[in-house]
């Protein structure tokens, strides 16, 4: 637990800010570009992509509480889905898709 | 080493514990959510390069101060982030899942610091993308510089709206309004009140001249009626009320925006709590559902203390206060320290003067049951679960007459978010049909945040560890 800590510990350390470099992903086969360290919902959100669910009635649904509370913001990231984009951190050629839960 | 004290949340509340307990030589494990301390009001920036959101410096101060402390003990405490706690029992005994692992703690003293989440009255069209809550909207701003939209219009009630919509001015968005269910002057309802709490009061006006030099208006008295487009937000309608909160006929009018934030105060996050069996009083205007404490935030359950927020809502510099208090506590009580008294009386001062000053904030933080009676029939309450306000007032009309009954009847609160969204919109509605005295939250069981079964298979006992 103590390594993996110190390990996390270096990553986010902080007052450990790195240099801002751009981040490349993908969403709904869209090429987006982001700055490391955004979370996949901040990036859609400076990119003007709104809509990343749409419920089982049909209606869009978009990020909400910005803090991982609501799990509105759920899609499907690198396949797995019910994945929060505000709670996750954008990784290069990342694979961002809408959750479709009216199919 | 087994753990002595765990503390769960590194907002103020949670890291000025771990700051006593360690001073006073205890061995402390911090667990937060996210990646960095500082909670979600001193959310640091992400990749260093967050737009300036800074406009009152005391505020920024404070930050570098809970900073700092953090800079202090990080060498001597383990300090989970990314974690979350996930299951309590009696003992204590706390169950936390982090990187599709688990970890078992059974600590001498367990100090619960999970702070507040935003609440927001549900109103028609609240589901579009671009209406968000107005911290969440901060959040983005302070952690990624993102502004959440180019026109924004700010809504709700209480002080928050003015500080978003005043860092909304400054990262360069288009604020059409603040519009306010009450407005700031109630406050001076409470003078004493007021003077007790000067220092957030000047604040407040540094928020206040921002937006009034960017000619952001702002309405007293009007609330949202109707959120409009089809894909996503286009325009707000809002509409006058008075006092008791009766609306003004024909003062409705339409404001076009691409953001909506919106916030009408904040609900502690008690389910942990909860879990302990400790008892709740429900108070809207305090923070929903509020677990019952001594002044040292010592509970009914056998070594579990509750710091900050989710105590009660008294703000920041309090939860600061209170972490410190819980923390020393925590030395002395469990783990038969001597703790120093000095730190503890000005903690307690503190706490003294915010207790003091929430009595005039809580004046702009009451809900009238009327802003509810403007909802479409067919609006979802429980987002998750998509239970709509006529689903809700048919199951309290059939006879459902508590929280448990309702969800048991129509799902809500079941979903993914454990109700922290919904349950106080379905208390109001109970509360105005069936005039309650006391309003029980739902029963708070394991697991209290959604986690894979394989992080809960992957599980290990941390005693022995360290």
């Amino acid at each position: 637990m103590k390594q993996r800590n110190s390990q996390v510990n270096e990553r986010t350390g902080c007052f450990a800010q790195s240099s801002t470099n751009t981040v490349t992903f993908f969403f709904e086969g869209k090429l987006i570009k982001a700055k490391s360290g955004d979370s996949v919902a901040a990036a859609l959100l400076e990119a003007g992509e709104l809509i990343l669910r749409i419920d089982p009635s049909g209606s869009p649904r978009g990020v909400v509480c910005g803090i991982g509370v609501c799990w509105e913001c759920r899609c499907i990231i690198n396949d797995v889905p019910n994945t929060r984009a505000c709670q996750t951190e954008v990784r290069p050629d990342m694979k961002v898709l809408r959750q479709r839960e009216d199919l | 080493m087994k753990s002595q004290v765990v503390i769960v949340g590194a907002g103020p509340a949670g890291v000025m514990a771990a700051f006593e307990a360690v001073k006073y030589g205890c061995h402390v494990t911090l667990i937060d959510e996210s990646p960095r301390i500082g909670g979600q009001i001193y959310r640091q920036a992400a990749n260093g390069i967050a737009k300036r959101t800074n406009i009152v410096q005391k505020e920024q101060d404070r930050k570098k101060i809970l900073m700092a402390a953090f800079e202090q003990i990080s060498d001597r405490i383990d300090f989970l982030p990314e974690a979350t706690a996930y299951a309590a029992f009696p003992g204590p005994e706390l169950h936390v899942t982090q990187h599709n692992h688990s970890f078992v703690f059974q600590p001498k003293v367990l100090i619960l610091a999970t702070g507040v989440s935003e609440y927001t009255v549900p109103f028609s069209g609240w589901t579009l993308p671009g209406v968000m809550f107005a911290g969440g909207v901060q959040a983005l701003m302070k952690e990624y510089g993102v502004c959440a939209g180019k026109q924004a219009l700010v809504a709700g009630a209480g002080p928050l709206s003015i500080a978003v919509g005043a860092q909304l001015v400054e990262a360069n968005a288009k604020v059409q309004a603040i519009a306010l269910l009450n407005p700031l002057s109630d406050m001076t309802a409470k003078p004493f009140s007021l003077w007790a709490g000067r220092q957030m009061i000047r604040e407040g006006f540094t928020y206040l001249k921002k937006l009034k030099r960017s000619g952001v208006p702002t309405l007293n008295r009007w609330r949202v009626i109707r959120a409009h487009g089809k894909d996503c937000l286009k325009a707000v309608t809002l509409g006058k009320m008075i006092r008791n909160g009766q609306a003004v006929p024909n003062t409705e009018k339409t404001i076009q925006c691409d953001l909506l934030a919106v916030n009408y105060g904040f609900s502690s996050n008690s389910e942990l709590a909860r879990m302990f069996g400790i008892e709740v009083v429900f108070n809207p205007e305090f923070g929903g559902w509020i677990p019952q404490l001594d002044v040292f935030g010592g509970t009914t359950a056998k070594g579990v203390l509750i710091a900050g927020d989710c105590g009660g809502v008294l703000g920041g510099v309090a939860a600061a206060a209170r972490g410190s208090i819980a923390g020393a506590t925590a030395a002395k009580k469990f783990c038969g320290k001597a703790v120093d008294q000095t730190t503890l009386t000005a903690a307690f001062a503190e706490l003294k003067r915010h207790q003091l000053f929430q009595k005039a904030v809580r004046k702009t933080l009451h809900i009238p049951f009327e802003v509810y009676e403007l909802l479409d029939p067919e609006t979802h309450i429980c987002r998750c679960e998509g239970v709509s306000l006529e689903r809700l007032q048919q199951s309290i009309d059939e006879g459902h007459h508590t929280i448990n009954a309702i969800k048991r009847n129509t799902r809500a609160g079941m979903g993914r978010c454990g109700g922290r969204v919904c349950l106080r919109s379905v208390a109001a509605l109970l509360n105005e049909k069936r005039k309650l005295t006391e309003i029980e939250p739902m029963t708070a069981r394991p697991v209290a945040r959604p986690v894979t079964l394989g992080s809960i298979a992957n599980q290990s006992n941390c005693e022995g560890q360290g």
